[in-house]
């Protein structure tokens, strides 16, 4: 479990659509979707950007395993914020509105990392004007998950065969069970950060020094159609939101009609 | 200039260790050579390799004295990053070495910060993986690349500075025998002739027929210069925790049976 939830953010190359866009067109895009997210307050329109989000991570990335380890990984957090909100307002659909916006919003941040390279991410932190420190900060911590991940499972089995037991007890005794995985996955990703900080002095990286990338980037007539499209989507949504949650209640109303007859 | 690393009396104390790690260290390696660093874990191989690349005392802090000199630099009052297009370093684990997601950005990562066009950097990153026999592995992602390939990465991305030196520190750790034997010919093909090697490992039998040198250092000190055999002859006896391959072994205890008895017995 632990491991998926590692992997299911990590950058995995694939021959998709989405993955040959420009980093920028996408990070443009994944914020459009996270604004709209954000400003729109009616359940039916959050179901519709779902919907949106759902067909351009599976149609254009073709990203459904991954899409599926993304969910289960997120599943605890969705049922903690339904159940915290509906322990407050007591109102089971109001409190499905905000699970809806969180899952709305991962799923924009995941048209984007989810299909961009963390060289390419990095890059284009770059040409937005960031130090090359924190942008290579960024893309070397997207790099090292799947090391991590590796390295997670290598002490849980160590510690599995030596007999120790993580899912027994109650939850103190369970907390400190963990603290025998943590602590071993803690000084290990410390000396991993330092021979990563020794090999970035050998391979001549300088704080301040002049930095050419070594792969440029090109916003292509694709990137714009996407860009447009998603833009266009958004503004519909955002102004004649109530035209479009009345035909979307229409239609599911007589969908649900036909369904009892 | 004959030498490409010079070292006298060098003494290295790591910040808060209670002992040395290099004691009194004075060693010559000769341009165009090809050196075995050998010695237990924890005798100071690794603490030497990182005087030469400028780690110490530039990374790592701790009582540092004597002088290394490399290729007419002195390592103390040079930067490791003008040390890096000197000396290429290859430690360990590949896998940590390795920044970028791609490969060809991997490799061609040192020359983002000198100054080229992209076009330089295209050409540069296309000659050497071509020349390493990797040219299969453009467009890969580092994370699919199996421990041979990747150190076949990681060499590529030293190379492609053109490095007059290169330290190979453990390379045998994560190959099996047969990707030892695979790295040695690529070593003998592609590194260029003048080019100084210093290979660390502790398997003596892997590296016996490739080196011309093998330097002993125990505990802090540099015990032995010279041939594989008269190492032996060295160490006698003595604990040494060393791989010494059979063949060696067979022909100093024959050549000790002839010396005490005799060529009848």
């Amino acid at each position: 479990m632990y491991r998926i939830g590692l992997e299911a953010f990590r950058f995995e190359e694939r021959d998709a659509a989405l993955y040959r866009l420009d980093p920028r067109a996408k990070l443009l895009v994944a914020f459009i979707y996270m604004v709209l997210t954000i400003l729109v307050n009616s359940q039916a329109i959050q179901l519709l950007i779902t919907a949106l989000l759902l067909a351009t991570l599976l149609l254009l990335g073709r990203l459904g395993r991954k899409l599926v380890k993304n969910l289960v990984t997120l599943a605890p957090l969705m049922t903690l914020v339904f159940l915290a909100n509906y322990l407050v307002s007591g109102d089971p659909m109001a409190s499905l509105l905000p699970t809806q916006k969180l899952l709305n919003l991962v799923m924009s941040l995941n048209t984007f990392f989810l299909t961009t390279n963390p060289d390419d991410f990095a890059i284009t932190l770059e040409k937005m004007g960031m130090p090359l420190t924190i942008t290579l900060a960024f893309s070397l911590s997207l790099r090292f998950i799947h090391v991590l991940a590796r390295v997670l499972t290598e002490i849980v089995e160590a510690q599995l065969s030596r007999g120790h037991r993580l899912d027994t007890g109650g939850i103190t005794t369970r907390i400190r069970n963990y603290t025998a995985i943590l602590i071993p996955l803690i000084i290990i990703s410390v000396r991993k950060s330092i021979s990563v900080a020794e090999t970035l002095e050998l391979r001549g990286f300088r704080e301040g020094a002049r930095h050419t990338p070594f792969t440029t980037m090109k916003i292509g007539f694709w990137d714009v159609i996407y860009v447009a499209a998603s833009l266009s989507i958004a503004t519909a949504l955002l102004i004649y939101g109530g035209a479009v949650e009345t035909a979307l209640l229409e239609i599911l109303t007589r969908h649900l009609e036909y369904m009892a007859i | 200039m004959k030498e490409i690393v010079s070292i006298e009396n060098l003494e290295f104390k790591y910040l808060g260790a209670r002992d040395k790690a290099l004691r009194g260290i004075d060693l010559r390696l000769e341009r165009g050579r090809r050196y075995l660093l050998v010695g237990a874990s924890g005798s100071g191989k690794t603490t030497l390799a990182r005087c030469i690349t400028g780690l110490i005392p530039h990374f790592y802090q701790g009582e540092y004295s004597g002088e290394v000199v490399v290729d007419g630099m002195k390592v103390s009052e040079t930067p490791i990053q003008r040390l890096a297009e000197t000396v290429g370093y290859l430690r360990q684990n590949p896998e940590e070495q390795v920044l970028m997601t791609k490969v060809e950005r991997e490799i061609a990562f040192s020359l983002e910060f000198r100054g080229l066009t992209t076009e330089e950097m295209e050409r540069i990153t296309r000659r050497v993986m071509e020349n390493l026999g990797i040219s299969h592995l453009w467009g890969r992602t580092t994370d699919t690349l199996s421990g041979g390939e990747l150190q076949k990465v990681v060499i590529a991305s030293m190379l492609v500075l053109e490095p007059k030196m290169l330290i190979l520190d453990e390379p045998s750790a994560y190959l099996s025998p047969m990707a030892v034997k695979n790295l040695q010919s690529l070593l003998d093909t592609y590194i260029p002739g003048q080019s100084t090697l210093l290979v660390i490992d502790h398997r003596l039998d892997y590296w016996i027929g490739f080196v011309d040198t093998v330097i002993y250092i125990d505990r802090g000190v540099v015990r032995y210069t010279g041939s594989p055999g008269r190492l032996l002859n060295l160490l006698g006896s003595e604990e040494h925790r060393l791989n010494i391959p059979l063949h060696i072994r067979l022909s100093h205890d024959l050549k000790q049976v002839v010396n005490t008895r005799g060529v009848n017995s």
